[in-house]
């Protein structure tokens, strides 16, 4: 176990890295002054030295790319372009709004994702299953914006049961710290709601293939002929083994549902990563855009390494080794 | 154990009926048509059949277990109440605590995921209502009673780490937590190796007796059938046809007739010395083999799981490096050749597969698969069709519109159509049942002759090696350790070559006491040791010397090679003529 996860990390860090020196080069190669963005054009030469060394853009490309890795290592990600402050700042603000509303996406899809696919393969052909699958290949298919835009006429403007945008109410600085959390939970229901049913559908088809797959297998045949009941024998035999690859598979889904956050968060105003980036990119404020489109990165590292992890630690094939012997079943490989 | 007493009837059914609705084509196809059987208490039943003739269906029907889209009518009682009610709950009561069921294939019978002592608790908290620990302990005692060698470990164990007699073993265990009054063996060895077959038999035997247990086994293999069994039950068609008491039923007469004696041609493909390991670890998989492979005749690799066989193979053909040792074919070295040499000396040495399904391209017509691998850009389908004996029709088929026996001989075809010198069948029949197992057989044997192809045929079963090989090679612990012709009968002097053949159903049939008296305990497998006779710790005959000394292969007879300087005095061991 040691041995393989100190080399899973070590290639982690490693993916990290060359993420890192992509996005530099990425945006510093890319035509054009990026002074010319920021400066106005009648500054005079002397002036533009300036504000190029005061930017980190003097030097060579090397030299810049140098200075690039060591401030990030001490965690300085640069200044924004436009707000005049470090771009840590501005990510640190916007990453608690963010992680909470695709957090709870995520945990709502996942519940979602589950719930259908057990309806869906034990309801097989039945009404039930055609409505899950209606339904939910239809929000599947409809884009995030349009289904955001729907919910905020429906559920905000016409029945007026969710607040339309932002993650709290104006006057939320005189709420006490529990109403202010319930204030930020009402906001949260519309966004968090629309990317879970957005993108539900996907991992839930896969996930009732793999329990009809697992449904049909041989031992939970034997564990029914032994009289368990057919609820145990689908959760703690059927389902325990369908979720495995699953595990991969959400782990691939979560940079998607920050994807998902990105528009969701413009349309509901939501004050997280999505909206900065957007706002960021409009403006041409490249240090925020580099750090966003890094940490994205890094996201989709973490995420398909802690679903390494998980599924390791859930699969005790691939945690413990084959016992070696002679006397086997004939379709093990000699 | 039970709370039945012999002669109280367990088991009823009257005119049992199973369809199966196939919704795709939207008709019905009858499975079974008015099956009947009585069982009482403490008596053992064999249902045998070939594939398909409802004999699966049937278990599942009287466990209520029928998979979706399969209808059944009829009457089904156990213990005299008729399980009929629509949710379910008497099917259920009657599993947990009357009926059991093992399976065919103990690996994927197993849930891979909980260990071994986990899935045996799991029943005896439900059915007994102990609590976590008594569970554990009284889960120890039943893996005990399986003759588990180390239950302890094997209970914290995943299926995974155990081999395939264990889970089997550790399969019953948890079929016993339920306390069964009748258990029903479904294919119960069919995957394991012939010793481990018989060990398990054995002990299937015994728990049957001490628990005064039923038994309902069933398997197509006719001279397996009467060892368990007090009475055999035939099927064919959905229909049970007759039964006969065990001791009447007849001994199944081999298929086979005695082999060409070997002729004196020149090989084609020759290995010396072969050794093969994995991963740089010392135990080789296969050490120091020599072969001689002559066109026209075959050679017998036998051996059961782990013994190298399979690894030999691979490495005559070129798939996997050699450690040591040369592979020459016609003359030119394997191991030295390159580029377009090398492919077209891979195109001379072909491998059929035991799983003939895994190896076709699903998504790939047959005569596009067949026209590929010609290479000749003709229109070579047809032919090669014709030649394993199938309608060249079937060449517009997909691999998944055939039967197994067809797909195996489409498999077949592919590896004829670039027209090989060598052809290496690693267990090409074991996937397949009677019929067509024989059909492919002598298939293999017809064309052998027919272009002068030189066999390698692989196997754990005698049966399959019998009458094809001039020469069979015995294979243990990675090395030859006797070679003799593949006559009926089959007399090996080797301890480990005997007691395969003891293992063999048709021995154990000729000689009731043979298995009775033997005793349950898994055997060990080859000693991690290089040095010294790999059958040392195992063998009846070991001296001290034996561990140390590995014995040369020395010949004994005439095409007689044995590596067992005590077995070279032995006599023969009684075997059947056929
Ligand atoms: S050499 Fe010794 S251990 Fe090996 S088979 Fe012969 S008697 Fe048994």
């Amino acid at each position: 176990m040691l041995p393989w996860l100190t080399s899973r990390l070590a290639q982690s860090l490693l993916l990290i890295f060359i993420l890192v020196s992509a996005v530099f080069f990425v945006v510093r190669l890319a035509p054009g002054d990026p002074l010319d963005q920021v400066v106005e054009e009648e500054l005079g030469p002397a002036d533009r030295e300036l504000m190029r060394q005061r930017l980190g853009l003097d030097g060579g490309l090397w030299q810049q790319y140098g200075r690039w890795l060591e401030a990030l290592a001490h965690g300085d990600m640069g200044h924004s372009l436009r707000q005049q402050r470090p771009v840590t700042e501005i990510l640190a603000e916007a990453l608690g709004p963010t992680l909470l509303l695709t957090l709870t996406a995520y945990s709502l899809q996942l519940i979602l994702v589950i719930a259908s696919a057990l309806v869906m393969s034990t309801r097989r052909g039945q009404p039930l299953d055609h409505a899950v699958q209606g339904i939910g290949l239809t929000f599947y298919s409809l884009p995030f914006f349009w289904l955001s835009l729907m919910f905020v006429l429906l559920f905000s403007r016409q029945l007026g049961w969710f607040p339309a945008g932002g993650w709290e109410s104006p006057d939320a600085a005189f709420y006490s710290l529990g109403e202010r959390w319930l204030d930020r939970l009402h906001h949260l229901v519309l966004p968090a709601t629309t990317l879970a049913l957005g993108a539900f559908m996907g991992p839930a088809r896969y996930l009732r293939a793999g329990l009809d797959d697992v449904l049909a297998q041989d031992y939970i045949l034997a564990a029914r002929a032994r009289g368990l009941s057919n609820r145990r024998v689908l959760w703690r035999h059927g389902l325990r083994n369908a979720l495995l690859p699953l595990i991969t598979l959400m782990g691939m889904w979560l940079p998607n549902l920050l994807g998902g956050a990105l528009v969701v968060e413009v349309v509901f105003g939501w004050p997280g990563m999505g909206r900065v980036t957007i706002e960021a990119i409009w403006a041409r404020d490249y240090p925020v855009v580099m750090a966003t489109t890094l940490l994205t990165g890094v996201a989709v590292v973490v995420g398909s390494t802690l679903a390494d992890l998980l599924y390791r630690w859930a699969d005790p094939r691939l945690r413990l080794p084959d016992m070696a012997d002679s006397e086997g079943s004939r379709r093990d490989a000699s | 154990m039970t709370d039945t007493k012999p002669g109280d009837r367990l088991l009823q059914v009257r005119d049992l009926h199973v369809d199966h609705f196939d919704s795709q084509q939207g008709r019905r196809r009858p499975l079974l048509n008015g099956v009947n059987l009585d069982l009482e208490a403490g008596q053992a039943m064999a249902l045998v059949g070939p594939s398909g003739c409802g004999k699966s269906i049937t278990a599942r029907a009287l466990l209520g277990l029928l998979p979706t889209g399969f209808d059944w009518r009829g009457q089904i009682a156990w213990k005299g109440q008729t399980l009929n009610d629509p949710d379910g709950a008497l099917w259920r009561q009657a599993r947990g605590k009357g009926l059991g069921l093992i399976l065919q294939e103990p690996q994927a019978s197993l849930n891979p995921v909980m260990r071994a002592g986990d899935q045996v608790a799991e029943a005896l908290r439900l059915h007994r209502g102990l609590n976590r620990e008594e569970a554990w302990s009284a889960a120890l005692s039943l893996l005990a009673e399986t003759q588990l060698p180390d239950p302890h470990r094997a209970a914290r164990s995943f299926p995974h780490q155990l081999s395939g007699g264990m889970r089997q073993r550790v399969l019953l265990a948890a079929t016993l937590a339920c306390d069964p009054d009748l258990l029903i063996a479904d294919e119960p060895t069919t995957a394991l190796d012939v010793s481990v077959q018989k060990e398990i038999l054995a002990l299937i035997r015994r728990l049957c007796r001490d628990r005064n247990m039923a038994l309902l086994f069933i398997t197509h293999d006719l001279n397996l059938a009467p060892l368990l069994t007090d009475q055999v039950a035939f099927m064919s068609e959905g229909r049970i046809k007759k039964v006969l008491p065990s001791a009447q039923v007849p001994l199944l007469p081999s298929a086979r007739k005695p082999a060409a004696p070997p002729a004196g041609k020149s090989p084609i493909l020759r290995a010396a010395d072969v050794s093969v390991s994995y991963g740089g670890s010392e135990n080789s998989a296969v050490s120091s083999v020599e072969l001689e492979l002559r066109p026209g005749q075959a050679v017998g690799l036998l051996g059961e799981s782990g013994c190298g066989k399979t690894s030999l193979g691979r490495a005559l053909s070129g798939q996997i490096a050699l450690t040591s040792g040369t592979v020459t074919l016609a003359g030119n070295d394997l191991g030295k050749a390159r580029g377009a040499q090398l492919r077209t000396m891979r195109r001379q040495v072909q491998m059929l597969f035991q799983d003939p399904g895994g190896s076709l391209d699903p998504r790939q017509r047959v005569q596009s698969a067949l026209n590929e691998a010609s290479g000749t850009g003709e229109d070579a389908a047809a032919r090669l069709l014709v030649e394993v004996g199938l309608d060249p029709d079937l060449g517009r088929r997909y691999p998944h519109q055939l039967s197994g026996g067809q797909r195996q001989r489409v498999a077949l075809a592919r590896c004829l159509a670039p027209s090989p010198s060598v052809l290496i069948a690693d267990e090409p029949t074991s996937a397949l049942d009677g019929e067509a197992q024989n059909l492919v057989l002598s298939l293999l044997e017809r064309i052998m002759g027919q272009r002068g192809l030189a066999l390698l045929l692989i196997s754990h079963d005698l049966e399959v090696l019998q009458g094809i090989c001039a020469e069979v090679k015995v294979m243990f612990g990675g090395r030859v350790v006797e070679s003799l012709p593949g006559d009926v009968p089959f007399l090996p002097l080797h301890p480990y070559s005997r007691k395969l053949v003891q293992a063999l159903p048709r021995t154990l049939r000729e000689d009731m006491n043979l298995w009775v008296q033997q005793d349950f305990l898994p055997s060990a497998g080859p000693p991690v040791t290089s040095s010294g006779c790999p059958h040392f710790g195992n063998c009846p005959l070991q001296k001290p010397i034996c561990g140390k000394e590995l014995p040369p292969l020395k010949m004994v007879s005439k095409n007689h090679w044995l590596r067992c300087p005590e077995a070279e005095a032995e006599e023969p061991p009684h075997f059947i003529d056929t």
